[in-house]
């Protein structure tokens, strides 16, 4: 029986090769209890359909360009140091007076 | 520097209500700094780590989309820690940082919204240290602290890249497509690629490609 074990296993691709398939059979037997268990909890992160991910990033890659522009966010890759600056106080309203008929609008 | 500290607490917590990764980041740079003072290299890894990478800004809401915020768990700090010797979680508990759990946990320090996770007390294998980046924050500049460290954007993209794949989780597989997007350019993807590569005999590499191509998780029905 060990011998057949053996050769068995040599076919296979050796035990690495075996443990990796068990491996990944396992990983995607839990995952989908998982997923199954979540979606009965109703969880969100289950239900971000495909359009929701892409546009979540690309809003991502919006907004750090964004600040990038205004100067808030930059990055230096030869030293690996991202320096950022906090949002400028927002000035005071400019408040724009209008007389007209003795009145006054704003 | 007792009222000094007392100055960056009451900061960190005015921050909060409006401005979670301003704060959290702010908090990082105190933990960094006390814990270089004794020696000690803390990493940020997790939540933390992706918010700063995909948004970067701080000062306002308005660095994250609006629903990005709604779905997030981000209010703990992870930290990875290469102690030579000693224990960083005395380092911590000697500032006043404490746990609600005699046998360990979250460290919280008074008038800190944010608890700190100690996740690892050594830099895992998998994780590079030559892709660390330092956060230099204006507010942490002014009260004298070190930048805060970040796992480099490639290990937190792997992370919940591989995360997102193993456990078809779209959430997980977002934030490593937001951080691919943002940090596009940047990324070192012959470190990606060895990695995956690497990693689970090379299982990763069609999920890394995809995530790189920008493409979403499809979730079986």
């Amino acid at each position: 029986m060990p011998s057949l074990l053996r050769t068995l296993l040599k076919e296979a691709g050796g035990p690495q090769a075996v443990y990796s398939k068990i491996e990944r059979k396992r990983r995607k037997e839990a995952a989908s209890v998982q997923v199954e268990r979540l979606r009965r909890k109703g969880h969100r992160s289950v239900l971000l359909d495909p359009d929701e991910q892409v546009s979540l990033a690309e809003a991502c890659a919006e907004n750090a360009a964004m600040l990038i522009r205004t100067g808030r966010r930059s990055y230096d890759p030869s030293t690996r140091a991202l320096r950022l600056k906090p949002r400028p106080r927002a000035r005071d309203q400019t408040k724009i007076r209008l007389e007209r008929s003795g009145g006054l609008i704003w | 520097m007792v009222t000094k500290d007392g100055q960056l607490i009451e900061k960190i917590r005015q921050l909060a209500p409006t401005d979670s990764l301003g704060s959290r980041l702010l908090t990082a740079s105190y933990v960094t700094s006390l814990m270089k003072a004794e020696g000690f290299f803390p990493a940020i890894v997790g939540g933390t780590a992706v918010d700063t990478y995909v948004s970067s800004g701080f000062g306002t809401s308005e660095t994250l989309p609006a629903e990005w915020n709604e779905y997030l768990a981000i209010d703990t700090i992870a930290v990875h820690v290469s102690p030579k010797e000693g224990n960083p979680r005395n380092v911590l508990e000697a500032a006043g940082f404490a746990s609600s759990r005699p046998e360990g946990g979250s460290l919280r320090l008074e008038g800190v919204p944010y608890p700190v996770d100690l996740v690892g007390d050594w830099y895992p294998d998998d994780y590079s240290q030559d892709h660390i980046t330092s956060v230099h924050l204006e507010p942490a500049e002014e009260f004298g602290l070190e930048p805060a460290r970040l796992a480099g954007p490639e290990d937190i993209l792997f992370d919940y890249m591989e995360s997102g794949w193993d456990t078809r989780h779209p959430r997980d597989w977002a934030r490593a497509l937001a951080v691919a997007a943002v940090m596009g350019e940047h990324l070192d993807l012959g470190y990606l690629f060895s990695k995956a590569e690497w990693r689970m005999e090379g299982s990763l590499v069609k999920p890394l490609e995809k995530v790189l191509r920008g493409e979403p998780l499809r979730v079986p029905e």
